[in-house]
């Protein structure tokens, strides 16, 4: 399953740097360059992706065509809206270095911030 | 019934009198594990009480007293007698099940608390796999992404994940020390510490000393996280770490963060105890303060059981013709 999660990773990868759509066979044979990989398992994980709702997919003639659902970018925009979610309602699913804060609690902060930043001891 | 009055009663006292005392206490910080491990002996010793409160009253009219009876060698009848309620069985049974019933609720909130928490953390964990890469250099997560954020995601295989921001925003010894400082939380499962208060938060709305507890905690476990850190980097790193995100960590458009006081005062607890560190507490005084708080759990336990322990010293049993016990077995017992 360890492997599966990576060839995850590595097939998104691929599907984002080439900016449009593609089969498994397009898949297999650009992985093929640098391992051996199975199409069964090619086909196997890009099937997990779809049902995971990660990638589309639509019928070109025979095979399935394989289209990412959305950018990197929007998936760490909404991974990170969800990290800053958990940080204000504490619920404990994350645990932050740092509570989110709003404007006016920072600007209220600035002062205690501000007092002797250098009188911190020495080690 | 004099034992579920006086659970009652212990309870009422650790809700008003606990809750105030811990508050106005100053040494927390000095010793901020014993803090969160007297918070928790603190909120946890109210639903305990309570729920044995229940026990008690639920136990002379229930097959279980008879089985206690068995198992201890003791006498049914004469255990029954001790933990009857004057007034009716019914009404104790009632109030016995209401007791109960309020302890079952917040465990039922810890379980879903917990189990949601497991569904968000798996879909962080898939989301992750995806858009983050492993830096070779900090054994952390990197996010693409203009939020300064620093954060782990607990559980199995628990990760810490910095966004491009934050380690833009901090140095090297700055970015040690925040790891640090996530793994501590990691490490030590600070993540149940905080569903657990949260859970009894909101199982008992009504009680100040709860939503306290959870404050307070939640500020205490990033006070043992910063020690831990301090021990692995150093005071200045930590410190400065805790500077520089705090000036830069807002909430970006799209979320919401209602201003609250609490979290800035927190954060401002936290910088003045690494600007200036107060002695920890000696070792007696912290041996003396763990056996407050095992007192503090234990007692409930005792109140419960007193009755009991008392039937079990009597040799005379109301109703000889079926009691289980001969004179042989209560002095083996």
């Amino acid at each position: 399953m360890k492997q599966f999660g990576e060839l995850e990773a590595v097939i998104m990868d691929l599907l984002w740097s080439r900016g449009g759509s593609a089969t498994v066979r397009d898949v297999l044979d650009e992985l093929q360059r640098g391992r051996t990989i199975a199409y069964t398992t090619v086909m196997t994980v890009m099937d997990n992706l779809h049902r995971k709702g990660f990638l589309a997919r639509e019928k070109d003639g025979r095979a399935w065509r394989y289209e990412t659902v959305q950018s990197r970018e929007q998936y760490a925009a909404d991974l990170m809206v969800e990290v800053l979610e958990a940080s204000r309602d504490r619920t404990g699913t994350l645990v932050h270095f740092l509570d989110a804060m709003s404007g006016p609690e920072l600007r209220r902060l600035r002062g205690a911030l501000t007092d002797g930043p250098d009188d911190a001891p020495q080690p | 019934m004099t034992a579920a009055l006086m659970l009652a009663a212990y309870a009422l006292l650790m809700a008003t009198g606990g809750s105030w005392l811990l508050s106005r206490s100053r040494w927390p910080h000095r010793s901020p594990r014993l803090a969160v491990a007297t918070w928790q002996a603190a909120s946890f010793s109210v639903p305990w009480a309570i729920g044995l409160a229940g026990v008690v009253l639920l136990l002379p009219q229930s097959p279980v007293s008879a089985a206690v009876a068995r198992i201890a060698h003791a006498c049914a009848p004469a255990l029954d007698a001790v933990y009857r309620v004057p007034g009716g069985t019914l009404a104790g049974m009632l109030v016995g099940a209401l007791l109960l019933g309020a302890v079952v609720r917040a465990v039922l909130l810890l379980a879903h608390d917990l189990w949601m928490a497991m569904g968000d953390r798996a879909r962080q964990r898939q989301m992750l796999a995806l858009v983050s890469r492993v830096d070779p250099t900090l054994d952390a997560l990197v996010v693409d992404h203009e939020a300064v954020a620093a954060y782990c995601v607990p559980g199995r295989g628990g990760r810490v994940v910095f966004t491009t921001a934050a380690l833009a925003a901090l140095g090297d010894k700055e970015r040690l020390a925040v790891l640090a400082h996530e793994q501590a939380h990691l490490r030590q499962r600070h993540h149940l510490v905080l569903a657990a208060a949260r859970a009894l938060r909101r199982a008992f709305p009504r009680l100040p000393l709860m939503r306290t507890a959870e404050m307070e905690i939640a500020v205490l476990v990033e006070m043992v996280a910063d020690d831990v850190s301090v021990r692995r980097s150093d005071v200045r790193s930590v410190a400065s770490a805790l500077r520089v995100l705090s000036s830069s960590v807002a909430a970006p458009g799209r979320t919401e963060v209602h201003p609250s006081a609490v979290h800035a005062s927190a954060l401002v607890r936290r910088l003045r105890r690494l600007v200036t560190p107060a002695r920890p507490l000696t070792a007696v005084v912290l041996a003396a303060r763990s056996l407050v708080v095992a007192a503090a759990l234990t007692l409930p336990l005792v109140l419960a059981a007193a009755p009991a322990t008392a039937t079990l010293q009597s040799e005379v049993c109301p109703v000889p013709a079926r009691a289980p016990a001969t004179e042989t077995d209560v002095s083996m017992g």
